[in-house]
């Protein structure tokens, strides 16, 4: 029986991923351009004939922990992906589409771009966008929250207009892929609790929003409570479960929010979590490899 | 820069709606959003089709629209967020400027974003991959920046008005001049 080593190039990817098994050639798929960070393929469920699925070739669970140059260099890619689709197939137009996380549609594990041809007439209806009425008040508390976060995060003002129109930001070079795989570095928090007492009391009325869209946004001033509450515990228990689930995660996972807070269990280690015979989710062993 | 262009007009004009705006994008909130936190982010030259904006361009609409979607996540309780662009009227492109949709999505917000998937033949998918596969070897070098080129003078003048970049190639240029043998 030959050994793994001597039938071809070893594995790289995650061993549980479809789609790093395609991108290594063990599984079969219908590629249509493929280079050093990026592999395209067609999407065996297609919502019209010619929907390309856009991968980077390393593995990434959600678009928040791939790096910017890796997003970048997708980005550019969907572009031309999208003018080959028109090109050869005579369509009309495309949807460049991306989903993240389950409540948006978010089936697999393995970040992608859809690239969806589209034609006059086609049916196709899931990417419709409709148009509801805001009113001026809402529109302008939103506007103004918003704009303090964003203001927080890049720290740019939305007023001022740049300078100059040229070079603001580093080119974005194609870079070769580095031969170890990268640690899934979360992406940095836009409000780390150290910096919390630095950050304005909001005094917009954030319910006003929510009952507009039946979704509370989170106070700011209540989760900088709750990150306060929870900075103990969260190194005492640093894993996450549900009563009702088969998986364990770690506190930075983003599955985590689909757990219902009645079912939610905190974990102090690994055999706890072995105990109430739970896996580990993917984040958890990732953690190993960092 | 379109005349005729409502965003153009909103991006030169300025207004409560724009959240950030920067040398290559402007990001709007949408004045009929289709749920909570929904973005617009243009590339602030007109550009009527997709594929008409420069590469790099595309890039940063993407990296910022990534930012987004983090932000959108921890400002409002939303669980996922969707990237969209519509590219052409068939795909829902509303306005003749280039726009890309960032939208929070929360269970049972009455967005679908789900499609019945077709079922093509193999013989019609072999023949798709073909003529995409030819299509794309097309797929070349992409489009960086042009960074202005260095001009001396004008960085000798005034050593402190230039960005972080452009200063520190200053200093070495004008150290290697300088360099005392």
């Amino acid at each position: 029986m030959a050994s793994p080593e001597a039938q071809g190039p070893a594995f790289s990817g995650e061993q549980n991923c479809i789609f790093c098994h395609i991108i290594n050639g063990r599984v079969p798929a219908k590629e249509v351009y493929s280079d050093s960070k990026v592999k395209a393929i067609l999407d065996i469920n297609p919502a019209n004939p010619g929907h390309v699925l856009i991968l980077p070739k390393e593995h990434y669970l959600i678009f928040p922990q791939v790096p910017e140059d890796v997003l970048g260099y997708l980005a550019m890619v969907s572009k031309a992906i999208s003018k080959a689709c028109i090109r050869a197939l005579k369509v009309q137009g495309t949807n460049i589409f991306i989903a993240n996380g389950a409540a948006a549609g978010q089936k697999a594990q393995h970040v992608m771009i859809h690239v969806v041809p589209r034609k006059e007439a086609d049916g196709l209806q899931a990417f419709a966008l409709p148009h509801r009425q805001l009113p001026d008040e809402a529109y302008a508390k939103l506007s103004t929250v918003l704009k303090e976060r964003v203001e927080k995060t890049l720290g740019a003002k939305a007023e001022e207009k740049p300078a100059a129109a040229q070079g603001t930001p580093p080119a974005i070079a194609p870079q070769p892929v580095p031969s170890a795989p990268r640690p899934i570095a979360p992406q940095p928090a836009p409000l780390p609790p150290s910096t919390a007492t630095s950050l304005p009391k909001s005094t917009v009325d954030l319910d006003t929003i929510a009952d507009l869209f039946g979704g509370a946004p989170r106070r700011v001033e209540q989760e900088r409570e709750d990150r306060e509450q929870h900075a103990e515990s969260s190194e005492q228990f640093p894993y996450i479960a549900s009563k009702r689930g088969g998986k364990f995660h770690l506190r930075t996972c983003p599955f985590i929010n689909k757990i219902n807070p009645e079912n939610r269990i905190e974990l102090r280690d690994r055999d706890e979590a072995r105990e109430r015979e739970l896996k580990p989710c993917e984040c958890v062993r990732n953690e190993s490899n960092l | 820069m379109s005349p005729t262009c409502s965003f153009c007009k909103i991006i030169a004009d300025g207004g409560t709606g724009i959240l950030y705006q920067d040398a290559q994008v402007v990001i709007l909130l949408h004045r009929m959003p289709s749920t909570s936190g929904h973005m617009l982010l243009l590339p602030r030259e007109h550009y009527a089709i997709f594929e008409q904006v420069p590469d790099y361009v595309v890039a940063k609409l993407f990296i910022m629209a990534n930012k987004m979607s983090t932000l959108l996540f921890d400002s409002l309780n939303i669980q996922g967020t969707n990237i969209l662009v519509a590219n052409g009227v068939e795909a829902g492109q509303e306005a003749p400027h280039v726009a890309l949709n960032v939208v929070g999505r929360v269970e049972g917000d009455g967005l679908s974003m789900q499609w019945q998937p077709k079922q093509l033949s193999d013989e019609e998918m072999g023949t798709i991959e073909l003529m995409l596969k030819e299509e794309c070897k097309n797929i070349g070098e992409f489009e960086q920046e042009k960074t202005a080129p260095i001009n001396l003078d004008a960085q000798k003048a005034e050593p402190h008005g230039e960005t972080p970049h452009m200063s520190h190639g200053e200093n070495y240029l004008l150290k290697h001049i300088r360099r005392i043998p």
